[in-house]
């Protein structure tokens, strides 16, 4: 009532600016330019949601946009559920630039980039110490890094937004060359290894990225980028620095967390009250299938794999039947007395919220050791040293899996040693968001496709090494004029 | 019966005594209420008497002499005297074009005749149509301009109205609803239509902008009934009848779809239980399964009455719906009191007050409506059975999350709304014609959904149970305060109105969740729960000043003038851009008054009309000019060292420059009335421009900002609206009248942002809002299409896609436009015939010119391993031996076969429905007035007799139509008593 009369007082006065103070209505659920970023905390909270941005293209809630563009449409992947039409087009090779997925994907990475680029654009008289500031930099750099690089791989050349703040007037940016972003992201990483500890003494700041991972990311980005020579430099920085677990659970068990020991950078996940916020999706998505239960344990999202995936376990890089530890270690063939065929995925294991759905405690294994051994492998064997280094690499991965060594007396040449790492690879990182790229840096991804699914008739071309850029982005961004050919 | 037997011997013997030239009668408005002042004339004598207070009249004439009955607002009447003795019983029709009508305008009333601007006066009558369902739904049809939808089916949906086009992209087009000069939100939708005395929709700029910022998109004004001095009035409705479900879609058997899957060579693992079902020949009908005959009840009450110093009215309503759907269901509780008080001769006071009290029970609308009750119980395949062998819920379905049946069952989700709106008036008149008025009011909103999903309700759902609740409480108040004088001088008269409010919205918001209950106490003990959270709470407030005027002149009753202005301040609006000034002008030409018309009797009426105004738009979300930025959520939020960590980051752009929506519009109209009003109607044009649309103009992905809300663009509106209202017939006891409406508008984007010719592909500069722009199926390729498919990676059996631009691959480019998403034309026809005392209402609605997404038939009519399929596809897909240019062939992986991104899914939306067949009977007078009443009706009525539609999804009406309420047909039997 009192504020009644005054507004009618108020208005009585019949004058417009003396009731101008009670239009005045500020966001009470919201912060806003002028009471945020007042402390290092703040800016710190914009550093967390951009790390909560790498959620979503590794195994969060909308993480199946990232998992199935990367996964599906390779060998070691066919999707249980084709009855989805978004899945099947991506095995079949029948996708559009409408495709939902890319859309999705395309905007998730960028809305992460946005936040990375606030925090590296963190202006001279922000509230934060100089090292405090160096460190975050470093670190929003990192995740900008792994950001492009899931764009840059998929899409080729992306428009490269690299300022915190908006411009209304030029928001209309064209697409760079993929060797410019390569660039940027190359740089990126560069200054994040430079700034960033080896590791985080503080057990609340596990998780964080560590230089160790900028080095093996930066193996990663420069071997993609076709530049093994660099690469190898980056990834000698990380060799030796890290061991292989000798069981392979504990590479993804929740109970080995953030040990630093094979495992380089590691996605945070942890089990929440309902899917959708903080676990990760990688059980109910990859677990066995058709099994009773409320969830079935698992195997809801129909991912996979393939058959030929795991039947590519008995024969070894040269034609010899063997024994690879690994089929075991990474397959149910059979589950709760329901036969598995294909074989179900075992990596992706939480015996405790697995029946959750889309709510495991799974942390994603963003970088571990033996990617980092296969990586320095490959980029030895590309820039032809002559020493027994890349024989070093490989066979400790090959040892775990109980295989025999690959020595100099193999006599293997260049082309069919790089071969032996891509089945290396397939072998030990398989579901892991590798193969699509992988088998893209080998120029045998049509290839590849068409000998796993020889009877799936796949009209796979050439030009489908790259995504098209989304329908959506093209239409909101005038710059874009051209697609990628073929589509 | 007995006693009515009894009365009509009585009354028969009694009338048989008077076999004189003395003719007696009753004369009856409509709806049998008797008419006190009729004038009743022999014609062309001079003989002529007045009705009393009970209608009655008695007149000598003889046999074959007219007698002429003239009523203001009723249409005149010539009967025939007859040769009987027997009581007269005259019905007059009213006229709805009668020029004294007092007319509702936004802060005050004025006389029909005197009006200048658009406005459609709707009578309570025509409500009756809809006897199912919201207020907002009964008045489809029911006036032009005014576009009703009944986009949700299911119990207690409120329908939108749309008046002459969306004039706004994202600011809303929903217009602003005053119920007794409060604005409520969505306002139809809880008021009892017993309740309502008038509804008037003001379509101009003129007769709108009195409500300046937030008239652009019309304004519904709601006036309520109040009481009259004298004798007490009571009146009771009861209404109640069956729904039946329309437009069950025929899906596949349990054979038809083993066999289809197993024809693909699919490795389809069908459960034992599946295959036990399928060796029994047995089937799962989930659309039976989930559904049921509709119900519904309807009792209304009311009393008014008073003295010449305080008059009352209370109305009571309860309705009662069971759903079509199981256990859905909706129930309202109506109460009204209307009071106003002569406090001494120059003070009057009044109240109006409106509680209600709803409860929706158990829709499963979720978020992704893939996972709704309907979508499930369509597309679950036939195969399963409802119940394993042990009596739990069969589980194990690719199409949804659960069992629907498990759904039906066992989802318990109470929504429930408390809603009271009142005000009260002090209204001075220190002098004579000046009068103060102050009207303070407001309207209070509780809101709260309870959800309860049992763990036995499948996979999807936690083991033991999950419990969430939103509340929210919205709190409104204002005061409006004017003061108008009349001024008349011979055959000058002028009004002047002014005012000023004030008013302030408080939103607030809490959701709880839990998992872990126990099954009894469920969302009423979440504290016994062992998960919470999330947990959340919103808040927001908005505030709105304004000032307004109006001048209204009239010379001689044949020209008039209407200047109106209003200036409004938002809290919407950055600082410096709050203020929206929209004024307007009207006049109009009283051509039938002029001297040179005098001679054409036949000519009751004929009025030019011509208005040109702006009006605002506002109805956006609060503090949208400031950058925000968000904090917290899944989104947001990231784990360090297994411990939450609370993220934040600017979720929008800031917009220091946004300001008022402003919509401009002219009007032009022409209303006529002939013969004694016996044809009478509207012609009317308008064109309405909104500039500065307020839009949330997509912003490139790249910049990590989907959207910012800007004042950009224009957007078009041109329409024509026609009325028609004749009586045909008016014997002394058949009476047969018509009322016809057709609109047209043409809704049209004319310019964007920046010179673009186009915004994302969904908005095209000379294109409707909505326009499809998609690629375009063209059938199925054929066996000797092989090679030419094989250019575009397709096989036959495919869809076959056109290649637009003939460039050997099917991109964005090859997209067109087909058709919009609105109708461009609507309207309403209804026939009502009286005969004594049987009334027959045939009322149709209908609407066209646009397309829709049957998104449905994505999987109904293409191969898909996740559920069933209709049995259209079943005899109708592609097969080497059967060619087919219909449906694709079940090939997984077929490119476009569910139609997504092309047009193969559009349907014409063009449908005439029978909606309304009515037959009521009136008792004669005499046998009512045995007991006391003034009249009693029976009726019986089907709603939704037939539509004729080419659209094959439940109700061509829906929105959502992949998960659509079912419609149904209904037969509805009632009574009603007025004492």
């Amino acid at each position: 009532m009192k504020k009644l009369l005054y507004a009618a007082g108020c208005l009585l006065m019949l004058g417009a600016t003396s009731c101008e103070s009670f239009l005045d209505e500020t966001p009470l659920s919201n912060l806003t330019p002028e009471n945020s970023f007042k402390t290092e905390e703040d800016w710190n909270s914009t550093l967390t949601a951009a790390y909560g941005a790498l959620q979503n293209i590794t195994a969060g809630f909308e993480a199946k946009y990232a998992i199935t563009l990367g996964e599906f449409g390779t060998d070691e992947v066919k999707p249980i559920d084709l009855g989805w039409a978004a899945y099947a087009e991506l095995h079949y090779y029948t996708f559009s630039a409408s495709h939902e997925f890319l859309d999705n994907h395309y905007t998730l990475c960028y809305d992460g980039i946005k936040r990375c680029n606030i925090v590296i654009d963190m202006p001279a008289d922000a509230p934060v110490s100089a090292q405090g500031r160096n460190m975050m930099i470093a670190q929003a750099k990192f995740l900008r890094a792994v950001l492009y690089f899931d764009l840059v791989r998929m899409y080729g050349g992306v428009p490269l937004w690299t300022t915190g703040s908006v411009d209304k007037d030029q928001i209309m940016k064209p697409r760079a060359t993929a060797d410019e972003v390569y660039e940027r992201i190359v740089q990126d990483l560069r200054d994040a290894s430079n700034v960033l500890p080896t590791s985080w003494d503080s057990a609340t700041d596990k998780g964080r990225a560590t230089s160790y991972a900028a080095y093996a990311m930066l193996g990663r980005v420069l071997l993609q980028w076709g530049n093994p020579g660099e690469a190898l430099k980056a990834l000698d920085q990380v060799y030796g620095k890290f061991h292989l677990y000798d069981n392979y659970a504990d590479i993804f068990s929740p109970e080995h967390k953030n040990e630093e020991y094979e495992n380089i950078f590691e996605v945070q996940f942890k089990h929440s009250g309902k899917w959708g916020e903080e676990g990760s999706l990688q059980h109910s998505y990859w677990g066995p299938r058709g099994v009773g239960g409320p969830t079935a344990f698992g195997g809801w999202g129909g991912f996979g794999p393939s058959q030929y995936l795991y039947d590519s376990y008995a024969t070894d890089y040269d034609g010899t039947p063997v024994t690879d530890r690994r089929q075991e270690e990474f397959f149910w063939t059979e589950y709760a007395g329901v036969a598995q065929t294909p074989p179900a995925i075992k990596k992706f294991w939480d015996s405790k919220y697995g029946n959750e759905i889309e709510n495991d405690d799974l942390n994603f294994i963003f970088i571990r050791y033996a990617d980092v051994l296969l990586m320095r492998a490959e980029a030895l064997n590309a820039t032809d040293d002559n020493t027994s280094a890349k024989y070093d690499c490989i066979n400790e991965v090959r040892r775990r899996a109980g295989l025999d060594d690959i020595t100099a007396e193999d006599n293997l040449s260049k082309e069919e040693f790089a071969s032996a790492v891509l089945l290396e690879r397939l072998k030990e990182l398989c579901c892991e968001h590798h193969r699509r790229f992988d088998l893209i840096r080998f120029g045998k991804l049509a290839e590849q496709v068409k000998a796993a699914y020889p009877e799936d008739n796949i009209n796979i071309r050439d030009f489908h090494v790259l995504y098209p850029i989304p329908q959506s982005a093209m239409d909101a961004n005038d710059a874009i004029t051209e697609n990628n050919p073929g589509y | 019966m007995k006693k009515i037997l009894f009365v009509l011997t009585a009354l028969l013997l009694a009338t048989a005594g008077f076999a004189q030239n003395q003719v007696k009668g009753v004369v009856m408005d409509d709806n049998s209420e008797p008419l006190a002042g009729v004038a009743v004339i022999v014609k062309g004598t001079q003989r002529g008497v007045s009705t009393d207070a009970e209608g009655q009249f008695s007149i000598e004439a003889k046999k074959g002499e007219t007698l002429t009955f003239t009523y203001i607002g009723m249409i005149e009447k010539n009967v025939t005297v007859g040769g009987g003795n027997s009581l007269m019983e005259i019905r007059m029709v009213p006229d709805n074009y009668n020029m004294d009508d007092v007319v509702v305008i936004g802060y005050g009333s004025a006389k029909k005749s005197d009006l200048t601007g658009s406005v459609a006066s709707i009578k309570p009558d025509v409500l009756k149509n809809g006897k199912i369902g919201m207020v907002s739904a009964a008045l489809q049809g029911s006036a032009a301009g005014v576009q009703v939808t009944q986009g949700n089916m299911k119990p207690g949906a409120d329908a939108s109205i749309l008046i002459r086009g969306a004039g706004s992209i994202n600011a809303g087009t929903e217009p602003l609803y005053i119920v007794d000069g409060v604005p409520v939100q969505g306002g139809l939708q809880d008021l009892s239509a017993g309740d309502i005395q008038s509804i008037e929709v003001l379509k101009d700029a003129s007769s709108a902008s009195i409500y300046g910022s937030r008239g652009s998109n019309g304004v519904v004004l709601v006036t309520t009934k109040k009481g009259t001095a004298g004798k007490t009035r009571i009146s009771f409705n009861a209404t109640g009848g069956v729904q039946k479900l329309m437009n069950k879609q025929r899906m596949m058997n349990a054979q038809q779809y083993y066999d289809l899957i197993e024809s693909t060579g699919q490795n389809y693992s069908w459960t034992s239980a599946e295959l036990r079902l399928l060796s029994r020949g047995e089937s799962t009908d989930w659309q039976d399964a989930v559904t049921q005959d509709g119900s519904f009840q309807n009792y209304n009450f009311s009393i008014s009455g008073g003295s010449e110093k305080a008059t009352h009215y209370l109305g009571l309503d309860y309705y009662d719906q069971q759903g079509t759907v199981k256990r859905s269901s909706f129930n309202k509780l109506t109460v009204r009191y209307n009071m106003d008080a002569v406090l001494n001769p120059w003070l009057r006071s009044g109240v109006r007050m409106n509680v209600v009290e709803s409860k929706l029970m158990n829709i499963n609308e979720e978020s992704d409506s893939g996972y709704g009750t309907m979508h499930s119980a369509i597309t679950a395949q036939p195969t399963a059975p409802i119940y394993n062998d042990d009596g739990s819920y069969f589980d194990g379905f690719l199409n949804t999350k659960a069992n629907p049946v498990a759904i039906v069952d066992l989802l318990d989700k109470p929504t429930k709304k408390t809603r009271a709106v009142g005000s009260f008036y002090l209204e001075l008149e220190p002098i004579k014609n000046l009068r103060i008025r102050s009207d303070n009011g407001g309207e209070l909103v509780f809101y709260k959904v309870n959800e309860y999903e049992d763990g036995r309700m499948g996979q999807h759902y936690a083991e033991d149970g999950h419990a969430r609740i939103m509340s929210n409480k919205k709190r409104y108040w204002q005061t409006e305060n004017t003061i108008t004088y009349d001024f008349i001088r011979n055959r000058h008269k002028l009004t002047v109105m002014g005012g000023f409010s004030a008013s302030k919205t408080d939103y607030e918001e809490v959701t709880a969740d839990s998992k872990g209950l126990n099954w009894l106490t469920k969302y009423n003990n979440l504290g016994g729960a062992t998960t919470h959270g999330p947990n959340g709470s919103y808040a927001s407030a908005s505030t709105l000043v304004s000032f307004y005027g109006r001048a209204t002149y009239n010379f001689d009753e044949r020209y008039l003038l209407t200047f109106t202005m209003r200036g409004d301040g938002s809290s919407r609006f950055a600082p410096g851009h709050r203020w929206g000034y929209f004024p307007s002008v009207a006049a109009a030409w009283r051509i039938s008054e002029e001297k040179f018309l005098q001679k054409a009797s036949w000519i009751d009426n004929l009025k030019l009309r011509v208005s040109a105004g702006m009006l605002g738009n506002q109805n956006i979300g609060d503090y949208a000019y400031t950058a925000q930025i968000s904090q917290g959520g899944s989104g947001l939020d990231y784990v360090f060292g297994n411990t939450l960590a609370s993220g934040a980051v600017y979720s929008s752009i800031s917009n220091p420059n946004l300001t008022w929506e402003k919509a401009k519009q002219l009007d032009l109209g022409i209303d006529f009335g002939f013969f004694g009003n016996r044809i009478a109607g509207t012609i009317e044009g308008y064109y309405k421009r909104t500039s500065d649309l307020l839009w949330t103009v997509p912003l490139p992905k790249e910049s990590g900002y989907l959207s910012s809300l800007t004042n950009v663009g224009v957007l078009d509106n041109k329409g024509v609206e026609f009325t028609l209202n004749t009586v045909n017939l008016n014997m002394k006891n058949f009476q047969w009248t018509t009322s016809f409406n057709i609109s047209y508008n043409r809704n049209e984007i004319v310019e964007l942002y920046d010179g673009k010719q186009d915004v994302n592909k969904s908005l095209f500069v000379g294109h409707s809002l909505g326009e499809y722009y998609l690629l375009h199926a063209e059938g199925i390729w054929q066996l000797d299409e092989a090679e030419k498919a094989a250019v575009y990676g397709a096989y036959p059996g495919d869809r076959k896609i056109q290649d637009y631009d003939k460039n050997n691959v099917i991109n964005g480019e090859d997209r067109q436009f087909a058709g919009q998403s609105t109708p461009t034309w609507y309207g309403g026809f209804t026939n009502t015939f009286r005969f004594y005392g049987v009334d027959v209402t045939l009322f149709m609605n209908f609407a066209g010119g646009h397309k829709i997404n049957n998104t449905l038939l994505r999987s109904q009519n293409s191969y898909n391993v996740w559920g069933n399929m209709s049995e259209d596809y079943y005899y109708g897909y592609w097969r080497v031996d059967r060619p087919s240019n219909t449906y694709p062939a079940p090939r997984v992986g077929s490119a476009y076969a569910n139609g997504d991104g092309t047009d193969a899914n559009l349907q014409d939306g063009k449908y005439l429905r029978i909606k309304n067949l009515e037959i009521g009977y009136t008792f004669p007078k005499r046998w009512t007035d045995a007991i006391r009443a003034n009249s009693i009706r029976l009726f019986f009525s089907v709603q939704n007799l037939a539509t004729f539609t080419a659209y094959t999804g439940y109700d061509v009406e829906a929105w959502d139509n992949t998960n659509p309420y079912p419609g149904s047909r209904s037969y509805i039997g009632g009574v009603s008593i007025n004492f």
